[in-house]
């Protein structure tokens, strides 16, 4: 093929074990042409990630690689000397690495580490170096460029940071790019402009692209043709459009059906389009006519005062939730939806405002009164592994509430912990065992039973699918919605992806910056979104359909999240809203209810 | 039992559990494997070197210390070969290098209990309730750190006198800051854990979660931190009592045995050396097994 | 960095007054100096009379105040058994102590990192295993037994070195190198494990991938990484070598602060004792606040967090 940039035929990697080798990647061929972009696609462990950095050999020491061939243009990749390897890497072959904050020298100006780059492939210095670098970052999205180049990594945020690598890698004017997860960690609609700034950059260029991923509809958007890696090889590699339709291997067709057993989030000006949707848990019927309160805030807010400066992290929310219902609070990171979650049940000391409960009051408690009531809400956290302590068993961590509680002891103690397990889906000789023995997705079952142990009235589920693959999502949500209607729960469910949310929840709450900035029930929102800001969090996330994908007028939201310490006055969201009037940067809108059953805190919504 | 199963496998720790255990040993059977007394004193047998002889004269009999075996024996003129030689007034060095173990195991010991309790406690307060507990520990610290802590030993038993306890209190009083700073950062990153929020949210009180939840993962780094002052512990003694403000000079202790020999340092060279080869090799110990403890525990979690 | 170096100062002050304070009242439980400076025969009157001469029978907040106020101006009291100013007793020996500490932490820290990268770079080899030996073994002897032992060799046995005293270099070689063998093994060992991780971590990747080569990879971005840490410990070592030089140079008969401290405890003459901790607690505090300043000159995140 000698119209390939890059051609590489089985190549392996074996890392050094205790008793010999293991493989990590076998038999992995592939190509990629000028301007063309390439998506490996597979969950941890797949090696994709591996095999990208052992064609630059940046693997660890003791790492053997192997292949027929790897060639770049004319040269063999794996038998470059390391003086050839260094005029190659960033000029001819950048990379994106995964982890910003890691990636980036901690005590170096990022400008710094951006014209050292030049400096080394273009013997550019000094001045002209600078005006380059600030060329870069002006053109990845950095505002204030000039000034910025003498900041410090950690002085930016996660997307920015992010854009600073991006243009570091851009710096040598590579002909590849390979991106590595490169964002994972970031909010969605930072997400979506990233990946809009890297195309645009490949297109100007003519730059070919490798972008790494566990997310496969995140493809849909960027590449040409995937790579479905498992353990280590190549199962499918296929154009994007047949892959979407036909996927011929079992992994690449588990993978999709994971994608696709909610339906995607709808058109914003139409109808739901093309978006297969496969059957899935039926969406649940709406709140049923009985809306007695459960949990009640008014004026909540809290306030941190962290090195002198106020930071705002819940402004004044008034909020309903009611017994029997499925509530979901969305956002992204700064909302203050975990905020808000702790708040009510007074985890975190709201600095003002009240939080009733079955009526009653319960902010003035304290003591024996508060511990009363905490019994009734329970939380559900998102990291499996640090939810449960390592050196106690899994049987004290379901009694612990129970104990806590006084309300069972001894055989009886016992028994309870066998039954909730049961519940769960466990056997009962995990009770024994320690939270180390058990998978990601077991020990969110764990948590769980001690949430369900005491018979709580109101859960908080707190991003509890967020740390679990896909498959393992679906799994827990079953398990959800079964222990709610078994014993008639009320659920607070806090996340940030859409497409879970729109198969658990009655109602959503969408946040921004500490406040509410819309709430409808599940279908209403996603139908019609009346915020600008959701309009642009629903535009934002990826549909597993590249034809539509393609076609889409994608509009990215401008700017960054805003952080708490300075808020912007009169509208949270005014700084970034397409639709922003005058009136819109002095008066904070209200959260005022435009429809039975639907309140927007907006000026002008759609 | 796993956790001992998992030690004996790094050689570090293997090797560091190998010498402690031996020189414990040597400590817990002193009357037996000791050849004299080692507060026997023998005017007549002053400086002698390694391997030399010694008569035991009758007039020169009992003391104390094993009065009626001493006794029985002064009749006969017993030769006693000195394997280590004897020191300045004519003690046996073998002797006092075998109980030494047991002063100085013992006040090593001990000091860190002491420091350990204490630090662990204003640690663990600090760092779970912050406030003004944390600020005014923090700066306690820091009066005490800024002091070279072998002065302050110096300063304070210099002024306020010697002895056994009041070198374990010294010695304790010099460790417990090493203590209260690792358990201060460990219980600050441990309070953000998942655990014990949900612990917390459940509806624990403080005390339970501080103490069911945050001190019993802080018990890696405390042993650590515990074998390397342990090894601090018995170095400093024995530079107090070479100062001569620790132990009393008669007791059979390592530090004390320096201190007699400094002055013979030409003459006699055994008597000073023995104590420290003594000394290293029961550091080394202690210094094998801290290190590998510590990486055992660092990368690995208990996961 | 301004606002983190008057913070800081401030701390420093603040803790400055809590050793001066501490060290007086123990100081002043230690026993009545009037019965050093009295002969035995001397009439209870007598010694009420001395008292207060001596300002002894003020309240103890009083003396301590009194104490502070002639301290600023440089006057620390008289020695009970020398009567000569206790400044000037340490004005005399402060520079030899210097000389001595100085040398030693020269080349603790010099030796020590340029060992500990070399063992880094040659990791797992013979260099790395015989540099690893020649640390443990300067950590587990007490520091002053290795002294002895020095000079058992290298002026006795083999008469190379005076046995101990102060006078010219070769009276210095013995005492420094005894000195700067335990900090020395300890920065080599630091350094080493600080060097290994930052080699290993992603931003050294990143700058590779850069094309960066080698030398510019360790020079440029690892070395200032790697020099953090042992900031923090040189500072430490300073301070525990201050402990360690009283008892090498008694053993050394170095004519230093040390020495001076350890006689006036011996012979319970407080004042003297007082001074010398004062003077030494100073130092050290300042060289803890200079390691501080420097630390937040290099990592910027340290003064983003004050």
């Amino acid at each position: 093929m000698s119209a390939a940039l890059l051609a590489v035929e089985n190549l392996s990697i074996r890392l050094p074990a205790p008793d010999g080798w293991r493989v990590v990647v076998s038999g992995l061929s592939f190509d990629i042409a000028a301007g063309e972009s390439l998506g490996i696609v597979g969950e941890s462990g797949s090696g994709k990630t591996l095999s990208m950095l052992s064609l630059l050999q940046l693997l660890p020491r003791g790492a053997a690689v192997g292949a027929a061939h790897a060639r770049f243009e004319q040269r063999e990749l794996l038998q470059l000397s390391r003086p050839q390897l260094d005029a190659l890497r960033g000029r001819d072959i950048a990379f994106v690495f995964q982890d910003p904050l890691a990636a980036l020298n901690p005590v170096l100006t990022i400008g710094r580490q951006i014209t050292e780059v030049m400096r080394r492939h273009f013997g550019v210095r000094g001045a002209e170096a600078e005006r380059r670098a600030i060329a870069l970052l002006s053109k990845v999205g950095i505002a204030d460029a000039a000034a910025r180049l003498h900041h410090y990594p950690h002085e930016f945020s996660g997307g920015q940071r992010q854009r600073v690598t991006i243009a570091m890698a851009l710096a040598g004017e590579p002909r590849l790019l390979i991106a590595d997860e490169p964002t994972t960690a970031l909010d969605v609609t930072v997400q979506a402009e990233i990946v809009n700034l890297i195309k645009s950059v490949q297109r100007e260029r003519n730059m070919s692209l490798i972008w790494i991923t566990h997310d496969l509809s995140l493809l849909a958007r960027i590449a040409d043709r995937v790579l479905v890696m498992y353990r280590g090889e190549v199962v499918e590699q296929a154009p994007i459009d047949r892959l979407f339709s036909a996927p011929e291997h079992p992994y690449s067709r588990t993978l999709l059906g994971n994608l696709l057993s909610g339906s995607p989030p709808a058109e914003p000006d139409g109808p739901a389009a093309g978006a297969p949707t496969a059957p899935g848990p039926a969406a649940p019927a709406p709140a049923a006519p009985a809306q007695e309160v459960l949990l009640a805030a008014r004026g909540l807010t809290v306030r941190y005062s962290r090195g002198g400066r106020t930071l705002q992290a819940l402004g004044g929310i008034d909020l309903d939730i009611y017994r029997g219902e499925t509530l979901a609070l969305v956002g992204e990171s700064g909302s203050g939806k975990s905020t808000l979650a702790r708040a009510l049940i007074r985890t975190i000391e709201p600095t003002a405002g009240s939080v009733s409960f079955h009526g009653s009051n319960i902010s003035t408690l304290s003591g024996g009164a508060l511990r009363g009531v905490r019994r009734h809400m329970q939380m559900v956290f998102q990291d499996p592994f640090s939810s449960l302590n390592p050196r106690w068993s899994v049987a004290a961590a379901i009694a612990e509430p129970l104990v806590v509680h006084g309300l069972a002891r001894g055989s009886a103690l016992g028994a309870r912990v066998a039954e909730c397990l049961k519940m769960v889906g466990l056997d009962a000789s995990a009770a024994t065992r320690y939270p180390h023995e058990f998978s990601g997705g077991q020990r969110q079952r764990i948590c769980i039973a001690r949430a369900i142990a005491c018979q709580p009235d109101f859960i908080v589920a707190d991003e509890a699918l967020s740390a679990l693959d896909l498959s393992l999502q679906a799994q827990i949500l079953t398990l959800l919605q079964d222990l709610k209607a078994r014993f008639a729960l009320t659920y607070l469910f806090i996340s940030h992806d859409l497409s879970v949310v729109r198969r658990i929840a009655d109602r959503v709450a969408v946040m921004y910056l500490g406040r509410i900035v819309e709430l409808a029930p599940t279908g209403a929102l996603y139908e019609h979104p009346h915020h600008p800001y959701t309009r642009a969090l629903l535009a934002a996330v990826p549909i597993a359909d590249p034809a539509l994908e393609r076609t889409r007028p994608y509009q990215p939201l401008a700017g960054e999240p805003p952080s708490a310490a300075r808020p912007p006055p009169g509208c949270p969201f005014h700084e970034r809203c397409p639709r922003a009037q005058d009136r819109c940067r002095t008066d904070l809108p209200a959260l005022a209810e435009i429809l039975p059953g639907r309140a927007v805190a907006c000026h002008y919504p759609h | 039992m796993k956790f001992l199963a998992t030690l004996y496998r790094s050689p570090q720790t293997r090797g560091g559990l190998i010498i402690l255990t031996l020189v414990l040993a040597i400590a817990l059977c002193a009357p037996l494997l000791s050849p004299e007394d080692p507060y026997q004193v023998n005017p007549n047998a002053r400086l002698l070197p390694p391997l030399a002889t010694s008569q035991l004269s009758a007039a020169s009999g009992a003391t104390s210390q094993g009065a009626t075996s001493q006794g029985a024996t002064a009749q006969r003129a017993t030769s006693e070969r000195h394997l280590l030689g004897t020191d300045s007034v004519g003690r046996d060095t073998l002797s006092r290098l075998i109980y030494g173990s047991r002063l100085s195991l013992t006040v090593g010991f001990l000091a860190v209990v002491l420091s350990a309790l204490f630090g662990t406690l204003v640690g663990a307060v600090s760092g779970y309730f912050g406030g003004w507990l944390e600020s005014a520990s923090g700066w306690l610290i820091d009066v005490q750190l800024s002091f070279p802590f072998l002065l302050l030993a110096i300063f304070l038993l210099g002024a306020l006198g010697g002895g056994t306890l009041a070198v374990v209190l010294v010695l304790a009083l010099g460790t417990w800051v090493n203590y209260a700073r690792i358990v201060r950062a460990q219980v600050l990153s441990i309070r953000n854990q998942g655990y014990v929020e949900a612990a917390r949210a459940t509806g624990a009180g403080a005390a339970r979660v501080l103490f069911l939840h945050v001190l019993p993962n802080t018990l890696a780094p405390i042993c650590v931190v515990a074998s390397f002052s342990m090894a601090q512990a018995i170095l400093t003694e024995a530079a107090l009592s070479f100062l001569g403000v620790g132990l009393d000079p008669s007791t059979p202790s390592w530090g004390t045995m320096l201190n007699d020999g400094r002055d013979y340092l030409v003459s006699a060279w055994w008597i000073a050396t023995m104590p420290g080869i003594a000394i290293g090799v029961t550091v080394l110990g202690v210094t094998l097994f801290g290190d590998g403890l510590r990486e055992l525990l660092d990368p690995r979690g208990l996961r | 960095m301004l606002r983190f170096t008057l913070a800081k100062l401030a701390r420093t002050l603040s803790v400055l007054l809590g050793v001066s304070f501490l060290t007086f009242m123990v100081g002043h439980a230690s026993g009545d100096p009037v019965l050093l400076m009295v002969r035995g025969d001397a009439t209870a009157q007598q010694k009420a009379d001395l008292r207060h001469v001596l300002g002894l029978d003020k309240p103890v907040l009083e003396q301590y105040v009194s104490y502070l106020a002639h301290a600023v101006q440089g006057d620390l009291g008289n020695s009970y058994r020398q009567r000569v100013s206790v400044s000037s007793l340490i004005a005399l020996r402060l520079p030899n102590s210097l000389e001595l500490a100085g040398t030693a932490f020269a080349v603790a820290i010099s030796l020590g990192f340029a060992l500990g990268v070399v063992a880094a770079l040659n990791r797992g080899r013979l260099a790395d295993h015989a540099i690893a030996g020649v640390a443990v073994i300067g950590q587990v002897v007490p520091g002053f037994w290795l002294g002895l032992m020095l000079v058992l060799l290298f002026a006795v046995h083999w008469p190379l070195l005076p046995v101990s005293g102060y006078g010219d270099l070769a009276h210095l070689v013995l005492p420094a190198i005894t000195l700067a063998l335990p900090p020395l093994g300890r920065m080599a060992r630091l350094v080493r494990a600080g060097m290994l991780e930052v080699l290993s971590s992603d931003f050294i990747r990143t700058a590779r991938a850069k094309g960066l080569p080698e030398r510019q990879v360790l020079l440029g971005h690892a070395m200032k990484n790697g020099l953090l840490p042992l900031l923090t410990q040189a500072g430490l070592e300073l301070g525990d070598m201050v402990g360690s030089a009283f008892i090498i140079e008694s053993v050394f008969a170095w004519p230093g602060i040390g020495r001076l401290t350890v006689n006036a405890v011996q012979q319970r003459d407080f004042l003297v004792v007082q001074g010398c901790v004062l003077v030494t607690a100073i130092g050290f505090v300042l060289i803890n606040l200079l390691v501080d300043l420097l630390y937040a000159a290099i990592d910027p995140r340290v003064r983003a967090r004050a």
